[in-house]
């Protein structure tokens, strides 16, 4: 029983004899690395163990957390340079799906909302999550709006002309936004040209029937589930709410600023 | 756990909500972490990182559960630690010396931490002497939270070998334990 499993010589040397405890049932064993394992309910040896895993599964700390805001740009800079986008528009191109229906949107927004602010503020989240959001304002991750914010910030840069990203995710963040543009185009068409501007100018005389042309269009297209279910999909956006968070917002994360479609920094160890 | 909301919060992740990736992200990257400073301890920080790119690389594909995600992240994580031991071997550089391998202060000894201080830096660190496969069995069961059939699809391995592995792990570590235990009482 003492063969590849053998300790190294010195350690044996240690231990001494005799104090090689039994090997665990698979039951035990499962509850003991489970951490569902009582040290004091622990077979004769691994009382120990048992408080080794409750020390290997212990809540998250700080120190492991603390590269949440560069995880997140990167996860931004992703999504500005075509993800969820590209992938998205080439996979519904070939398999419509109704995966992101109305329904679906309205409960992911809602649940997002609730979940990333209200939930986390009420302590709802398991105990990893709590020091994150702790010190989560600042970021801006776990208050509610700071997607509106986010939105507004990339209808900034978008207005300025500084962003080059192939097209806006129509996803929870700029989902509002888009709305308010596609909204706004059907009556006036203002917000709408300064999407089109951006692209190439040359749809001026229609109706917002003819923006597909205008990748902001496409993306809301796509997040609708169709060019014919956008109304719905926008309709659907809780108005109350929505307009009220327009106008709470705080500054813009900065992340949201001018830092175009910027490919996420190298960090590679391969 | 996320739990009965992960659907939303993946789906809001695929479309680029980051809130929802920051979820995720506070929700694995402690396990992905320890699991790498077990695995590849002089890389984990950048190991780490590798693997959120690539899985964010990969969100918008993904279909499926908590537990399928759970077990991609740890699937790209294992990728990561693969490649950067084999280019090592390639580079074949004895790159880091030993003493720099972990950033804590080092303890006399890490099962005592463990004992006296219920430290999970000295928890991990106790794991990675164990031998490497037992190791990486006993930290994706332990650390991440996967079932026996989850790490064996992970590591390529039957489940009857990932049940061995567990078992000698175990062992092991109350042996490595038992060193520093006699004259301790522990209590829950």
């Amino acid at each position: 029983m003492n063969d590849d499993d053998a300790l190294p010589f010195e350690m044996r040397q240690l231990l001494g004899p005799g104090e090689a405890p039994p090997t665990l049932d698979d039951e035990t064993a499962d509850r003991l690395v489970a951490g569902r394992l009582d040290p004091a309910d622990a077979p004769p040896g691994y009382a120990a163990v048992a408080k080794l895993v409750a020390a290997a599964a212990a809540p998250a700390t700080t120190e492991e957390l603390a590269g949440e805001p560069a995880a997140v740009d990167r996860f931004a800079a992703a999504a500005r340079s075509g993800f969820p986008t590209r992938a998205f528009l080439t996979r519904r191109a070939g398999v419509p799906t109704r995966r992101f229906g109305v329904k679906a949107a309205v409960a992911v927004l809602a649940a997002v909302l609730s979940i990333g602010g209200v939930a986390a503020a009420a302590g709802v989240f398991p105990a990893p999550a709590q020091p994150a959001a702790d010190h989560g304002p600042g970021s801006g991750t776990a208050t509610p709006g700071s997607s509106d914010a986010a939105t507004t910030a990339a209808a900034r840069n978008r207005q300025r002309g500084s962003d080059t990203a192939t097209g806006p995710d129509a996803s929870g963040p700029a989902k509002h936004g888009l709305c308010r543009a596609w909204k706004a185009g059907r009556g006036k068409d203002k917000q709408a040209d300064e999407e089109k501007d951006k692209q190439n100018g040359k749809q001026k005389d229609k109706q917002n029937g003819k923006r597909e042309d205008s990748t902001a269009f496409r993306a809301l297209a796509a997040a609708a589930g169709g060019a014919d279910k956008i109304a719905a999909y926008c309709q659907a956006t809780t108005p109350g709410r929505s307009a009220g968070q327009e106008h709470g917002q705080g500054p813009p994360p900065d992340r949201g600023s001018g830092r175009g479609n910027g490919e996420p920094p190298p960090t590679s160890g391969s | 756990m996320i739990g009965p909301s992960f659907p939303a919060v993946l789906a809001a992740a695929q479309r680029g909500d980051e809130r929802a990736f920051a979820l995720l992200w506070r929700e694995l990257q402690p396990a992905v972490l320890r699991y790498l400073r077990v695995a590849v301890p002089e890389a984990a920080e950048d190991l780490a990182a590798d693997t959120w790119v690539s899985v964010i690389r990969g969100l918008a594909r993904f279909r499926g559960d908590e537990p399928g995600f759970r077990a991609l992240i740890f699937t790209a994580a294992r990728h990561r630690a693969l490649d950067w031991r084999r280019q090592a071997s390639r580079r074949q550089t004895a790159s880091v010396p030993i003493e720099d391998l972990t950033d804590q202060p080092a303890p006399d000894d890490p099962a005592e931490a463990v004992l006296e201080a219920q430290s999970t830096r000295a928890a991990i660190a106790l794991i990675a002497e164990l031998p490497p496969n037992q190791a990486e069995v006993v930290t994706l069961r332990m650390v991440a939270g996967l079932d026996v059939a989850q790490v064996a699809r992970i590591v390529g391995k039957r489940p009857g070998a990932v049940r061995t592995l567990t078992h000698r792990g175990l062992r092991r570590l109350a042996q490595r334990l038992a060193a520093v235990e006699p004259a301790r009482r522990v209590t829950p």
